[in-house]
């Protein structure tokens, strides 16, 4: 009976351990946005993004990751993997608008800085908006002039 | 609605629309003035005395350049800092894409970071020079040293913001407020030369002109 209790003990442990490491492993704790693939010389600092800190919020996952196909987010979710094909926002927004990802998806108006700023800023700037406690939306707050100087 | 948000929203449309506005008023009442004041002008209509005087002044070929060199050379690099910074600046381009979906070349950071110092420099030139050049110094009223200042705030403050000295936010917030200071008291004061000056070069150029006198 006791060694039947311990397996079943064990066995829950391991699955709540194997999907708390999974979850880590599709939603990755704090991102610096360094994208070396488009932004080949910077300007200013990469921005840190605590990507867990934006999702325990309560903001979900399609607000920001999308796939467009007629003007419709048709992204599904358990695509969000940790270097799944087309997850990056450079696969799609390039140095230069108007690449699309596949034949039947919807090319993109903005390049890889505009779609980042649009979706930070215009968000930030909304939440504070509605009078809640948002995120920078000044340059300095999100490029710190200090990390620019470390990085060679 | 936050101090940010106010400056980047109802106060900026407010400057702007002060300025673009004053600006129109400005040119009216010139156009108004001159349909009753100096009707010749009207008459003697000539397009190639405006441009020939327009273009003398723009470019420094004319008698403040050969008699006063080194203000000429100032003078240029100031205005075309003074113009050409903040239009092409890469932070106010980001502003004009969030609001607007618009955008348009713009210079590197570090190149717009030196010019930001050349016109203050210059604009320091300027200061110093109604302080002791004696023939400046006796038309320099009060209000001329206001609005050097009202024209440098922006670009000091602007500078401190780019290089995050002091507290940041504060600096932002400062730098906001002087550039929409600065574009609303232009077309109240002298700073409407930069449209004004092409009137009022175009007209002196054909009132000489009528008299086959250059007036540069
Ligand atoms: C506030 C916006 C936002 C939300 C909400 C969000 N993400 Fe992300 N996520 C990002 C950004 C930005 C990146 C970085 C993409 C890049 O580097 O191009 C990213 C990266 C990722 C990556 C790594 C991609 C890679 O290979 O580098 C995964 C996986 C991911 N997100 C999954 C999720 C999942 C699952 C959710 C929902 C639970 C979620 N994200 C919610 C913005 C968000
Ligand atoms: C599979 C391709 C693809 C990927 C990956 C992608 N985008 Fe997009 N994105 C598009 C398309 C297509 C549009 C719609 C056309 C447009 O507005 O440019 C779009 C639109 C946007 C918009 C404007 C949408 C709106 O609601 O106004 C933002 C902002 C944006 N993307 C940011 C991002 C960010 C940030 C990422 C990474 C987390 C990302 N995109 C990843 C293709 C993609
Ligand atoms: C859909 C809305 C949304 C999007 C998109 C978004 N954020 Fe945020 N962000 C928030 C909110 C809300 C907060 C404040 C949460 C709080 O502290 O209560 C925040 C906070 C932050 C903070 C401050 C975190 C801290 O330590 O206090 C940073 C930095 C930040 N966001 C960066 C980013 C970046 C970079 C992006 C784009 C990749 C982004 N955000 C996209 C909503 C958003
Ligand atoms: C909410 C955060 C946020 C704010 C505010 C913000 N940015 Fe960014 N910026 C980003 C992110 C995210 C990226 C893309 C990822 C990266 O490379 O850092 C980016 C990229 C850039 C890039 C392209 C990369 C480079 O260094 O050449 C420039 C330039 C830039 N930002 C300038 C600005 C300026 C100027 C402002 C102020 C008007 C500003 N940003 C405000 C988040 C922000
Ligand atoms: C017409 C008046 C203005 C002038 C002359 C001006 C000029 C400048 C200059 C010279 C800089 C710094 C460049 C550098 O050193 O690299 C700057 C930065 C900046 N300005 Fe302006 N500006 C004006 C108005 C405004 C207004 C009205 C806003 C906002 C609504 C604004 C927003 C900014 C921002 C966000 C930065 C970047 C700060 C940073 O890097 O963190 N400016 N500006």
């Amino acid at each position: 009976m006791r060694g039947v209790r311990v397996l079943l003990l064990v066995g829950i442990l391991g699955m709540v351990v194997c999907t708390w490491t999974l979850q880590l492993n599709a939603q990755p704790e704090d991102i610096l946005l360094d994208d070396h693939s488009v932004f080949k010389s910077r300007e200013r600092s990469p921005a840190a993004f605590r990507h867990m800190y934006h999702i325990s919020n309560g903001i979900e996952c399609k607000t920001c990751h999308h796939r467009f196909k007629g003007g419709k987010n048709i992204l599904d979710e358990t695509e969000l993997q940790e270097g799944a094909e087309g997850i990056k926002c450079s696969s799609c927004h390039k140095q230069t608008p108007g690449f699309r990802f596949a034949p039947d998806l919807d090319p993109t108006k903005r390049n890889l800085q505009q779609a980042f700023h649009r979706q930070c800023m215009g968000c930030h700037r909304q939440v504070s908006q509605e009078g809640k406690k948002a995120g920078p939306v000044t340059c300095g707050e999100c490029h710190p002039w200090k990390k620019k100087a470390s990085q060679s | 609605m936050n101090l940010y948000e106010l400056l980047r929203g109802p106060l900026l449309w407010l400057s702007f629309g002060v300025f673009l506005g004053g600006m129109v008023v400005r040119l009216a009442l010139f156009v108004a003035t001159s349909r009753k004041k100096d009707k010749p002008i009207y008459r003697f209509w000539s397009w190639k005395w405006l441009w020939l005087s327009i273009v003398h002044w723009i470019v420094p070929v004319n008698v403040t350049a050969k008699k006063n060199p080194i203000v000429t050379i100032v003078g240029f690099l100031f205005h075309i800092c003074l113009l050409v910074t903040p239009l092409f600046l890469l932070a106010h381009g980001v502003l004009w894409y969030e609001s607007w979906e618009i955008s348009w070349w713009s210079l590197s950071e570090k190149v717009a970071d030196y010019m930001t110092l050349v016109a203050i420099g210059c604009g320091l030139f300027f200061l110093v020079r109604r302080m002791v050049a004696p023939h400046v110094r006796v038309i320099t009223t009060a209000a001329d040293y206001v609005l050097l200042a009202v024209t440098l705030a922006p670009f000091v403050t602007g500078y401190l913001a780019y290089h995050q000295y002091f507290d940041y936010y504060t600096v932002m917030i400062l730098h906001m407020i002087f550039g929409e200071l600065m574009l609303v008291v232009i077309p109240f004061t002298k700073l409407s030369h930069f449209l004004m000056f092409f009137v009022s070069r175009a007209v002196t150029g054909m009132e000489f002109g009528r008299r086959d006198a250059p007036s540069w």
